[in-house]
């Protein structure tokens, strides 16, 4: 009887003790320093993160950054339930649209406006892409990449194919023919003119780069010319690797244009450094070069369409002066130096930086002018209902891709589905 | 007066046998508390209000429920589940059943075959989907291709299709499971008496009438246990779908809980996935209800 009151009483002092552990917040200070605690994904495989990073620490002697490394897939999910779960994560990296209106308009991320305008940073060097990311007029991230999505291409297959290498003012139709003309081989050893990745904005995103449209408007006719040339490709010259088998196989992108069994791929700018850095460490033996994506008929050269990402400040953060250090760190010039020194496409673009970029060891050297643009949309705009849109669009492109629906009738889902979203 | 003091000192030894027996309940029960009763309590409460998790509560009483009978989505992933587990439940249970009795008798290595089939219940269930979606690949897969050498024109496009993915799903769940129960219908097998067999053998009976007389009769206890944690289970379909085919191609695998889990972590809609939750768990309440009725005129206990 005794035996059993003491053991009851221990469990009860051993749950005290425990989640007393759990909930203390022993980071605040070690050895003097405040400890800013940071959530990205997939940390180790970018090297520019750690560099600029470490160059920030050795210029912010008081400041230590602590990183939480998240894997790509599973980052938005994580994120917003370690947000709601009321983790001290200071700043959060930024990954798409449709998570970041979530994060504002859950208002777990705060403001920057105030900060901005009290530091007076320049924001020529964002080239307006600032403006393209308010929410009600406010500023919730500030960007330290810009990516853009241009066109690369194999230059061997090119020239086994005896065709002249992909120009700046490509159309898609000729984008198409020019697929269909390297394509060639069977099975397993088929080479094919391009790769079409799984993602929707892979297709969608080029009708919205030509036109003046967006994809939470509603209305979604303006997507048809893309999606009857891409099933063009896909379907009547096959060549691309169809729908279905790049998604049961899990393919991607990288590993299909690194294989070397692709001639042509649309891809954004954070392509570049990944290219560069697995020739460097032998991943692959590529020759490639880069050109600027193709247009439609009703859009012009140099029309492309990109993704930002930025760092946020979380709401709840006991540290917010010290975290905004290290946001304005990487989003500024100092901070886009290391990002551009590693082929990391920088959000803050001076003459200087793209000096440094471009003179990356290893950066196609033929065509400079491929990065150049005439208007960049964003991919995803923000919005309230921004994660329900993107899977609605998603679900409803997987059909047409497969097959199950003609493109009308998708474009009809999609109109109907997304009306219902309140 | 002697009988009271008795009655008291047993009351006294009854009390404290029970508060041992409360004590070694404890630990369990404080589990329990947290990680499940605590949360079905708040899921229903939270089923009568908006919210996201950050911006404050906003009462709207029965408006998510009102909201079911208007989301397609909803509807979709509710007649999915119900396809799905009307195909499962029963195929998992002949499938069980019939590897039981096969190894369930003397032969040589036996127990390698028990451990196959028990093999998929164990392996990681990421790696299960990555292998059946490469042999079930509708171009170059071994199966579709073994399918085409035998002459068929119209394959299936399995996960690929919104008409076979749900059958490729039940099929890999079946796989899947039939292992588990494989082992409890052996254990129940092993349970029946020599004697009833040997019995019929001396009346005469034959095979299928020693089956049908004997084995299935004596097994209605397993069977009822199977079928009941086989409903569940498939109410419950999340992960495999989730690996396999995120719902897809369009809508054509997604199922309550999917829709429950998107509900809730994508769109932070906690209240209207708490509603879905209700009726999810109703469904598997009256189902289960039912089951332990019709229990009562089938199963039968010696």
């Amino acid at each position: 009887m005794r035996f059993m009151r003491f053991f009851v009483i221990c469990i009860f002092l051993f749950n005290l003790v425990f989640m007393n552990a759990c909930s203390n917040k022993n980071t605040k200070e070690s050895n003097g320093k405040t400890v800013v605690k940071l959530a990205v994904w997939d940390y180790n495989l970018a090297q520019e993160y750690k560099e600029a990073i470490k160059e920030f620490e050795s210029q912010n002697k008081d400041i230590s950054i602590k990183v939480t490394d998240i894997s790509s897939k599973e980052y938005t999910d994580k994120v917003t339930i370690m947000l709601a779960g009321g983790e001290d994560t200071d700043v959060i990296a930024i990954k798409d649209m449709p998570s970041y209106s979530g994060f504002v308009s859950k208002k777990q991320i705060m403001s920057l406006d105030d900060k901005i305008s009290k530091d007076k940073i320049d924001i020529e060097p964002y080239k307006g892409i600032l403006e393209d990311i308010k929410l009600d007029e406010k500023l919730y991230q500030l960007p330290y990449r810009s990516d853009i999505w241009i066109l690369y291409y194999n230059k061997e297959i090119f020239d086994n194919a005896k065709e002249s290498y992909p120009t700046n003012n490509l159309t898609f139709n000729k984008f198409q023919q020019i697929s269909k003309n390297i394509t060639s081989g069977k099975g397993n050893d088929k080479i094919y003119g391009t790769y079409i990745h799984t993602w929707k904005s892979c297709i969608m995103n080029w009708a919205v780069a030509n036109g003046n449209e967006t994809l939470i408007d509603g209305q979604y006719d303006f997507l048809k010319p893309a999606y009857d040339i891409f099933l063009k490709i896909q379907n009547e010259d096959k060549s691309a690797l169809d729908y279905a088998t790049a998604k049961t196989q899990n393919s991607n992108y990288l590993g299909q244009f690194e294989s070397g069994k692709v001639g042509m791929l649309l891809m954004g700018s954070w392509f570049i450094g990944q290219l560069i850095s697995d020739k460097k460490d032998g991943k692959h033996t590529i020759d490639w070069g880069i050109a600027k994506a193709p247009h439609f008929d009703n859009g012009e050269e140099g029309m492309t369409f990109g993704n930002i990402t930025g760092l946020a400040i979380n709401e709840k953060s006991s540290r917010k002066d010290e975290a905004w250090e290290f946001v304005k760190f990487m989003g500024t010039e100092s901070g886009a130096e290391c990002f551009a020194k590693r082929g990391v496409f920088p959000a803050y673009r001076t003459d200087n930086i793209m000096k440094t970029y471009l003179s990356v060891d290893g950066f196609p050297k033929d065509n400079e002018g491929a990065l150049d643009t005439k208007s960049v949309k964003l991919e995803f705009p923000p919005s309230k209902n921004g994660a329900e849109i993107d899977k609605i669009l998603q679900e409803e492109h997987e059909l047409i891709m497969i097959g199950e629906n003609k493109v009308d009738k998708g474009i009809d889902e999609m109109e109907k589905r997304v009306k219902e979203v309140d | 007066m002697k009988d009271l003091k008795e009655r008291l000192k047993n009351n006294k030894l009854l009390n404290k046998t029970s508060f041992k027996a409360y004590m070694f309940l404890l630990p369990n029960f404080i589990g329990f508390l947290i990680f499940t009763l605590i949360p079905v309590v708040s899921a229903f409460g939270l089923s009568f209000v908006e919210w996201d998790t950050s911006n404050p509560i906003e009462v709207v009483y029965l408006d998510n429920y009102f909201e079911l009978f208007k989301d397609e989505t909803f509807k979709i992933s509710l007649f999915n589940t119900i396809y799905y587990t009307v195909f499962t439940v029963p195929l998992t249970l002949i499938a069980s059943l019939g590897i039981a009795i096969l190894l369930n008798k003397k032969l040589k290595g036996v127990n390698i075959f028990r451990a196959a089939f028990f093999f998929p219940y164990l392996v990681s269930l990421v790696a299960v989907a990555i292998v059946w979606n490469a042999l079930l690949h509708p171009t170059m897969g071994p199966v579709n291709q073994l399918f085409m050498a035998m002459g068929f024109e119209k394959l299936p496009g399995w996960t690929a299709s919104t008409k076979w993915a749900m059958p490729t799903i039940i099929l890999v769940s079946v796989w899947r499971q039939m292992g588990y129960f494989m082992v409890i219908y052996i254990a129940g097998l092993k349970g029946i008496p020599q004697e009833l067999y040997e019995a019929a053998t001396v009346d005469g009976a034959k095979t299928w009438n020693k089956f049908k007389n004997i084995t299935l009769p004596m097994l209605t206890p397993t069977t009822f246990f199977v079928s009941i944690m086989l409903v569940i289970n498939c109410f419950k379909i999340f992960d495999l779908i989730l690996v396999m085919t995120d719902g897809g191609p369009g809508r054509a695998t997604n199922v309550l809980v999917y829709h429950i889990y998107n509900q809730a972590f994508l769109n932070f809609k906690f209240g209207y996935a708490s509603a879905i939750s209700m009726v999810l768990f109703l469904l598997v309440l009256s189902v289960t209800l039912l089951q332990f009725r019709l229990e009562k005129k089938w199963a039968s206990y010696f």
